[in-house]
Parts: structure tokens; C-alpha cells; sequence
């Protein structure tokens, strides 16, 4: 679960690609990690296997690498900076 | 699970937690710690550090055999379990789609936003399977046999009284002419079991004096009327007064029909919708604010709807609720005076 049973490459299906330069646009829920908001990273993996709600391939929980840190989103959390949120 | 160990052994914060479980995220870790306190093994203490409850240190210390016996009654004992199951009873054999599912739970419970509902029935969705409830028939999820380990589960009923004992409204007075028009026509059934025995095609109604958002509607009917009738009866909720919303919820969760003899129409009766002119939108905000101050999970309808002998809950619970310390908005605790306090 988590970090550790990532995905680390592109999944057909997927919102975002591996790579893919996104910002912290919402929290969907309180169990997010607010102190990103606003912030902007890489879609670093995709996680399907911890139980928490996540559908196959299309609602994976994102991992988001930032600066020195990792944190983990939902899809409508997250938008690509050129999607008007920069 | 070994959330619960884990604290049992005494993590308390979402990184101890984390440390003994080894590998999660720490949004996977919140959402392990809250699924623990959800199902009652776990709760915050002051500090909001994480401690096991009575349940959590008999969960810790029973077997690998014993802990999905009570992790199942657990789950059995949660009240959005406790509704969900109802529902997929109904379904018999055919099952639920995850859409219905969704559709029913998003009627029935808070589960927050369109996209957090989808993962959240999921994940309830999993944990029937996991937990052997129930199985997947293709895309339909159609409850299981409890498995033969489950202890003895208390079936919480917080429903309103169903049956009033006494009306005398005017709107009933032409039906009660109908009725006692037809009067030899008509049989009445004090003993609910004689209800399975009347011919088929009968016509059978059930009286409820308001429908609000139609939850305890549907699990009333789910959890005890249906049980009452055969398929080919064709069953009726006959309410005095009735919201769109709960109207729509009892056709589409349940097999009756509904009729009601007042419509409490949005625009006219939620008086928390912007287009309701009752109150500015200034009087609007302050009352939203006390209500919530009140009861926050009974004020959701706006409703102003009182009857001689009780308030419904869906009614603000300014009206009704007696007796409730609250702190007001200079942070003073208050007991607060209700004008129709509810009877139950």
C-alpha cells in the first residue's frame, strides 16, 4: 500500500500521465494534506490497492511528488497548470 | 485491522500508525484511522491522540478467527450499514447496482461530494464482499447468508412512529365519507401477520403523517413492512404532508406508491432555499447558523411543519429541540427553549 505498491509508469485509462506537471486545486475531504494546496508538483505513481474508494484505471489516489515531499490526491484535486490554474 | 492492533499496542498519532502498519501514505493512514473509530473499535481522547475503546481492546486480544467475527458485527452494527443492508435485502436475489447503491446511500446518509460518494460505496461495497455479506453477481451486489460466526448484532431503530393514533385534519374528512361509503368493501388488519394473507392484487395502506427526506421511510419499509406483504400485493404510503425529495426516494428505494394528500413543494417549504421569500437572506444565514448550533444532522429540510401532537425532526430544530445546551455566537453555553417540543 501505498508509495510502496505504486505504479510508477503510464496506466492506460489513467487521468494523468507519470510526469505530469499538476497543482493542488481542491480537497475533496478533511483527510487531505492542506498544506499543499495551491502548490504544484509531479504525478509521481498511482495507487489502487489500499481500500480507500479507488476505482481501476480511472480513479487511482495520485502520488504527487513536491519539492522534498510526497502526498497523495485525488483526480479532481488536481489540475494541470496549463488547465487555467497557473 | 491492524489499525486496531496498532493502536491496542499504542500508537496514538497517524505516524505511529503508520510506522506499525509499515508502507501506507499518510492520506491512506488517515483514512485507516477514521474507518477504525467509524466501526467503534477506536476513538480520539482530548489530545486527539488515538485509543482503543472497549471494543477495540476485545478486537486486540481475540484470534485471527475471533476478529473477523467481530470486525463483522462491527460493520452490522454501523448505521450506514444498518440502512445499506435493508436496501440490498429488498433486492433479493437480483441485487444492486453500484449506481443504485450509490443512489440510495447519497438519499440516506451524508457522504459528501458526487465523487467521494462513488469511492466511499466502493469501499462499502468491499468490505461486504471481504467480509462475506455479500457477492458480486456480474456488476450486482446481492447480500450474502451471514456468516454462522456473526454474535448477536443490536438493530438500532431510530424511526418516527409510523402510525399516528389521531388526526382530525379536514383534508380527511372527504376521504373518511369515501371510506365510509365503501365501508363493507373494506377489511382492516390489526395483526400485521394477517397482512401476507390477503389476496393477491390487494391494496394495502399505510398511513404516515410526513415524509421528510424519505430515509426513514425507505428503511421502515425495507427493514419491516415489506416483509409484511406478498409480491403481488401492491403496497401504498398514504402521507398527510410529503417532500418532492422524499416522495421521489420512497418510489425509487421502495415498491410503494405514494400519495400524500399536501405537497411540501421546495420553493414554498424549505425555507433555507434562496428562492423562498419568507426570510432575507441575511435572517436566512442566522437561522441556518442556530440550527446548526442545535442539531446539526436535523436541519437539513428547512421545514416549518408542526402537528398538535409533535414536531417531525426534519423541522428546524429551533422549533423543537428542548432543552439542547448549545453555545451561542458570543461562545456563552445555553440551554435553549424550544416553542414545540418534540414527543416521541
Amino acid at each position: 500500500m501505498g508509495a510502496r505498491d505504486g505504479i510508477y509508469h503510464d496506466v492506460s485509462g489513467a487521468p494523468f500521465k507519470i510526469g505530469d506537471s499538476v497543482k493542488v486545486v481542491s480537497l475533496s475531504d478533511d483527510t487531505a494534506d492542506a498544506e499543499f494546496l495551491g502548490q504544484q508538483g509531479k504525478v509521481l505513481y498511482f495507487e489502487y490497492s489500499c481500500g480507500c474508494g479507488q476505482t481501476f484505471p480511472n480513479d487511482p489516489m495520485i502520488g504527487v511528488q513536491f519539492a522534498e515531499q510526497t502526498a497523495e490526491f485525488w483526480k479532481e484535486e488536481l489540475a494541470r497548470p496549463s488547465d487555467g490554474h497557473d | 485491522m491492524g489499525t486496531i492492533d496498532a493502536v491496542a499496542r499504542g500508537a496514538r498519532d497517524d505516524k505511529a500508525i503508520a510506522a506499525a502498519i509499515g508502507g501506507l501514505d499518510a492520506r491512506q493512514r488517515r483514512y485507516y484511522r477514521r474507518a477504525a473509530e467509524v466501526l467503534g473499535f477506536t476513538a480520539r481522547d482530548a489530545n486527539h491522540h488515538s485509543i482503543v475503546t472497549p471494543a477495540g481492546k476485545e478486537f486486540a486480544s481475540a484470534d485471527s478467527a475471533v476478529k473477523q467475527g467481530l470486525f463483522v458485527r462491527a460493520v452490522l452494527s454501523n448505521p450506514l450499514f444498518q440502512r445499506l443492508l435493508p436496501f440490498l435485502e429488498a433486492k433479493g436475489a437480483t441485487g444492486a447496482t453500484r449506481d443504485e447503491l450509490e443512489l440510495f446511500l447519497n438519499a440516506v446518509a451524508e457522504l459528501g461530494a458526487a465523487s467521494m460518494v462513488e469511492r466511499r460505496v466502493s469501499s462499502y461495497q468491499g468490505w461486504l464482499v471481504k467480509l462475506g455479506l455479500a457477492k458480486m453477481a456480474g456488476r450486482r451486489c446481492v447480500l450474502d447468508h451471514l456468516p454462522a460466526a456473526v454474535p448477536l448484532v443490536r438493530y438500532e431503530s431510530d424511526e418516527e412512529p409510523i402510525f399516528p393514533n389521531r388526526y382530525d385534519l379536514k383534508e380527511y374528512q372527504e376521504q373518511a365519507q369515501r371510506v365510509a361509503s365503501k365501508q363493507e368493501a373494506i377489511e382492516y388488519y390489526v395483526e400485521p401477520w394477517k397482512v401476507a394473507g390477503l389476496p393477491s392484487n390487494s391494496r394495502i395502506v399505510f398511513v404516515d403523517d410526513l415524509i421528510g427526506t424519505g430515509s426513514q421511510s425507505v428503511d421502515y419499509i425495507n427493514r419491516k413492512l415489506s416483509s409484511l406483504f406478498a409480491s403481488s400485493h401492491r403496497p401504498c404510503l398514504f402521507s398527510v404532508c410529503a417532500t418532492p425529495t422524499g416522495i421521489e426516494a420512497v418510489k425509487q428505494y421502495s415498491t410503494f406508491e405514494v400519495i400524500c394528500a399536501m405537497e411540501l413543494e421546495e420553493l414554498v417549504f424549505n425555507h433555507y432555499d434562496e428562492r423562498n421569500a419568507t426570510f432575507t437572506s441575511t435572517e436566512r444565514k442566522n437561522l441556518h447558523d442556530l440550527n446548526e448550533r442545535l442539531g446539526q444532522n436535523f436541519f437539513v429540510m428547512g421545514l416549518l411543519v408542526a402537528f398538535y401532537y409533535s414536531s417531525p425532526d426534519n423541522t428546524m430544530p429551533l422549533i423543537w429541540r428542548d432543552g439542547i445546551q448549545y453555545t451561542d455566537a458570543d461562545g456563552r453555553e445555553n440551554s435553549w427553549f424550544a416553542l414545540l417540543p418534540r414527543k416521541s
